[in-house]
């Protein structure tokens, strides 16, 4: 140990995907202190709780030291694998042959699983899949954590992977509960910032949320709801806006949007005969032409017209009759939000954007609409996962507020490059029938559109068949407990596991473990958690302050505006114990198995490394080489991770049409969903041709938005009286966090972390006092869960809450697993095909419970 | 008219469509991507075919091509796959599994 050593050391926090910029403070080799860092324009020098306790991670005694093997041949989610620590080379050559005849046999039954808290690290063995020969890489968030539908809008509609308001211009914020800038969501200290700059300057703040969260509370306004019926809300709104007050951005809409196209009766576009491309009605010429045709500027919005003998109204039209189904005094009695606060609500949004305006930033004159509809887990987590953030989309698309100064701008939708290297570079572009493409980090994982093909899905998550799901898919779990019935020639036979607790995170844990137990599963984990029970080698993973990421930064962990800042994630100090860092283990087993030069061309091809940078076949790279060559493909020989290591973060600013890229960019966005209805009968068919029909609802592959009731709504039950939520808190991450004694003592200050959120009128009618032991059983699992009641007039009084992922049961958590430290949701959750929205393989969240006082723990 | 000799190989999942990790075509020296991609597609047929291209013809964006080191842009099915009097070509055609998600 370097005695008389201090030092700050640059890095990347990665105790959530945030990735904020630290330093850290090393004192004769031992870190004592970590701090955001001023230097960089994503996290502006701030951190959370989670981010400054990072250390008390690293030096948790109950970190895994050495690989281990389980004695225990039973598994079971509270099953004692028996552990026994073996050697690194036992551990790898028994992993390494496992999977050398896995590979022999066939590929596919590998499954890479893993989770976005650590992002970029698990994008190592997700590629390692991919090259092994597996499409199967699953990131098990779809229960608890995934954007889902909201991830598919932000590329159809933003070009982007999520979406923040422009805190630096926008006026109104209407949030379907998003803890955007109050300790979750993505870029949090950043946002938090901006969120707090944006107040001081005058943004009004609307949060619909059935919690008074954190973000509620220190909003303008608080909007109670329903919880699963933020869809109709936006139903409701959107009538308003296109029925009665008229307020619209027409010029918008018929230049940036398919709303002019005219749709036949069938619900498809009609389509030139010529070029085949979806037409227009010109009013000067009276007459339909393709929508890109050179001589025509006068486009109707509105209106039905005769074309080729068949009736087309334009998707606009059809928009507006659509929505007319949804009165605020009906969408009221859904909601319980008063009709009057639904008129006023969509006043004030349709006054606020300023429809028309303009403003010029750094010489380009520029669409000025300041405001913002965001809406993230909550709204579209459920049954009706597509249309609610259908619906929920078209607000700001409708006020012509999508990427322009003051609206609701994609999340790093463009980027231009380093003024020197050109590097990194994306740019959204036009794709068939005018409609945007999606660029950024959509390319490598999922892209949507154009229309993938409909096929038999060769892989567990079944996005061959439904080519609108893009986030993490809630079939993965359900396919691999029956792979037959979905015509998978296999079955997954080996787990590769890192960083996610899966248990924890996806529906009842039984359940998920039911359909994990029959494969070998090699887990690379700091802890022995609860997905750890199902493991038959564990290897113990290094943490962020030990390790060299590939890289820090992704689409959503840079600031919307402002600067781009790049950053690198050193190791601050040498890996405790006998721990090695994935990414290590994973280019080793690649050696091992004789994948190695494959590898490297899949990295070359995924990584744009070109020569000089490219890794060539026959040799042998180390991580740290790896890392840097692409740090100097992208930035320049000169900056490598030496030049990262001394300087920490490397900055520009961001110009103008990377920003407010709209008016720069030839591409159109959808308002009618055309391609879904398609979608939906492909979808259909195939799911009648192999026999699982019975399960592939497609119902809500529609392309205008529609509300449809999660299946909880069918529960009559009296008993069973309220629906249950989970919401984030800012001082936990999902189920990583929990075994922190620093967040631990804020947790138990904090009075939502540990405890069950009830509406004070709604406990006392049920007898229960603020600080009483409360079951919750759930209707549709039939499992209950125990904690202390919090009661509260910040509840909807149909409703309650709880946070996160608590509740830990694995006894090597010693400090989680206590008792009165939260509860599972999972409990709650059922798995299965009823409570999966097929269009975007969410997981419906929304839960019918009954709520009782009981004794004790 | 002489030929243009072009070495495929075939990386990660993209093997689970094809029935060889390489493969030997000859093609006419003016051939771009798209010729390669479609003799590809007839030599494999749908099964390889749906998964390169999406619906409307375009090459699907996780579908990468490398030909002689460097990668070629998804939209650019145009591109020539050599240099005038250039007589072989050494390619790689990698399919991306959908690696998105929470
Ligand atoms: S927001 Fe996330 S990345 Fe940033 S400090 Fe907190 S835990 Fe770390």
């Amino acid at each position: 140990m370097p005695v008389g050593e201090d030092v700050w050391i640059p890095s990347a926090c990665s105790m959530c995907y945030s990735f904020c910029a630290i330093k850290v403070h090393r004192v004769d080799g031992r870190v004592v202190k970590i701090e955001g860092n001023p230097d960089s324009a994503t996290g502006q020098g701030r951190l959370c709780p989670r981010g400054v306790s990072g250390m008390m991670l690293l030096y948790d005694p109950s970190r895994i030291n050495a690989p281990l093997k389980r004695t225990n041949p039973e598994k079971g989610l509270d099953t004692d694998p028996g552990w026994q620590e073996i050697s690194w080379e036992e551990a790898l050559d028994t992993v390494s042959e496992r999977l050398k005849q896995l590979r022999a046999e066939d590929p596919r039954k590998l499954l890479a699983v893993s989770s976005v808290s650590f992002r970029n690290d698990t994008i190592f063995p997700r590629l390692f899949a991919n090259v092994f020969g597996s499409p199967n890489s699953w990131n098990s968030g779809a229960g608890n954590h995934c954007g889902n539908a909201e991830h598919l809008f932000g590329a159809l509609l933003h070009s982007a992977w999520c979406k923040q308001p422009d805190t630096d211009y926008c006026n109104y914020l209407l949030n379907f509960g998003v803890p955007c800038g109050f300790g979750a969501y993505y870029t949090v200290p950043g946002m938090a910032q901006r969120m707090a700059d944006a107040r001081e300057r005058g943004m009004k703040h609307v949060v619909i949320d059935p919690l008074l969260s954190p973000t509620a509370e220190k909003a303008d306004e608080w909007v109670p709801i329903r919880p699963g019926t933020d869809g109709a809300l936006a139903l409701a709104m959107l009538n308003l806006l296109l029925n009665e007050l008229k307020v619209y951005d027409a010029s918008y809409l018929k230049r940036y949007t398919n709303g002019p196209y005219l749709i036949g009766d069938d619900g498809y576009y009609l389509r030139d005969e010529e070029t085949g491309k979806p037409l227009v009605w010109d009013a000067g010429d009276h007459k339909a032409k393709p929508y890109d045709a050179p001589d025509s500027e006068e486009f109707v919005l509105e209106g039905e017209f005769s074309v080729y003998g068949y009736r087309g109204r334009t998707a606009f039209s059809l928009l507006k009759d659509g929505v007319k189904k949804y009165p605020p005094e009906l969408v009221s009695q859904i909601t319980t939000v008063p009709a009057a606060t639904i008129y006023r609500l969509t006043q004030e949004f349709a006054d606020a954007a300023r429809i028309g305006s303009t403003i010029t930033i750094q010489g380009h004159e520029l669409p000025y609409r300041p405001v913002a509809v965001l809406y993230f887990k909550g709204a579209q987590g459920h049954k009706n996962a597509l249309l609610n953030a259908m619906a929920l989309e078209l607000l700001t698309e409708m006020v012509g507020a999508s990427n322009v100064p003051g609206g609701l701008l994609g999340q790093n939708s463009r980027c231009l490059g380093h003024p020197e290297m050109g590097k990194p570079s994306w740019s959204p572009k036009e794709g068939p029938d005018g409609l945007l493409v999606a660029a950024g980090g959509w390319p490598r994982m999922a892209n949507v559109y154009p229309p993938r093909s409909v096929t038999p899905s060769d892989s567990m998550d079944l996005k061959g068949m439904i080519p609108t799901a893009s986030g993490s898919s809630a079939s993965t779990p359900l396919v691999m407990k029956e792979p037959k019935r979905f015509h998978m020639p296999y079955s997954i036979e080996f787990v590769l596991h890192m960083g996610a607790n899966f248990p924890m995170t996806f529906g009842d844990p039984l359940k998920v473990a039911d359909a994990f137990q029959g494969a070998f599963q090699v887990s690379s984990s700091l802890f022995l958690d609860e997905a750890t029970y199902l493991a038959d080698i564990v290897l113990p993973d290094t943490c962020y302050l030990e390790r060299l990421s590939l890289d820090a930064d992704w689409v959503a962990s840079n600031a919307p505006g402002g600067e781009w800042c790049f950053h690198l994630r050193q190791p601050v100090v040498a890996p405790g114990g006998g721990r090695r860092s994935i990414s290590e283990v994973i280019l080793e087993i690649a050696r091992r198995t004789g994948m190695e030069d494959e590898f490297y061309s899949l990295l070359n091809a995924y990584l744009d490394l070109e020569k000089p940078y490219a890794l060539e076949a026959g040799q042998h790279y180390t991580w740290e080489e790896i890392v840097d060559r692409h740090y100097r493909a992208m930035f320049g020989d000169e900056r490598g991770i030496a030049w990262f290591k001394k300087h920490g973060v490397l900055k520009w600013p961001k110009k103008v049409e990377e920003v407010y890229w709209k008016p720069f960019i030839k591409a159109r966005v959808p308002i009618y969903f055309e391609w879904f209805k398609r979608a939906g009968e492909q979808v259909a068919n195939l799911a009648q041709e192999l026999g699982i029909a019975d399960v592939i609802d497609t119902a809500s592959f529609q392309p205008l938005p529609h509300w449809r009731p999660c299946p909880s709504y069918e529960e009559s039950r009296p008993e069973y009286d309220l629906f249950a939520f989970y919401y984030r808190v800012p001082i936990q991450t999902f189920s990583g966090t929990y075994n922190n004694p620093w967040l631990d003592e804020a947790s138990q200050i904090d009075p939502f972390t540990y405890h069950i959120s009830i509406n004070t009128q709604t406990a006392r009618q049920k007898g229960i006092k603020d600080g009483d032991w409360v079951q919750v059983i759930s209707a549709a699992t039939g499992h209950s869960i125990r904690a202390r009641a919090r009661l509260t007039e910040g509840i909807h009084p149909e409703a309650m809450a709880m946070a996160n992922c608590g509740g830990h049961w694995s006894r090597y958590l010693p400090l989680a697993s206590q008792p009165e430290k939260g509860a599972c949701f999972e409990w709650l959750v059922p798995l299965d095909w009823k409570h999966v929205d097929i269009p975007t393989l969410t997981q419906d969240l929304c839960v019918k419970v009954k709520v009782s006082r009981v004794e004790g723990p | 008219m002489g030929f243009l000799d072009v070495a495929v190989s075939f990386r990660g999942i993209t093997r689970g469509v094809v029935d060889a990790p390489q493969v030997q075509l000859r093609l006419s020296p003016d051939a771009t991507v798209a010729d390669l991609l479609h003799s590809l597609g007839d030599r494999y047929g749908p099964r390889f075919q749906e998964r390169v291209f999406a619906q409307d013809g375009s090459l699907q964006s996780y579908v990468t091509l490398v030909v002689n080191g460097a990668t070629v842009e998804g939209s650019d099915l145009g591109h020539r796959l050599a240099a005038e009097g250039q007589e072989q070509v050494e390619a790689q055609v990698f399919i991306f599994s959908a690696m998105a998600g929470g």
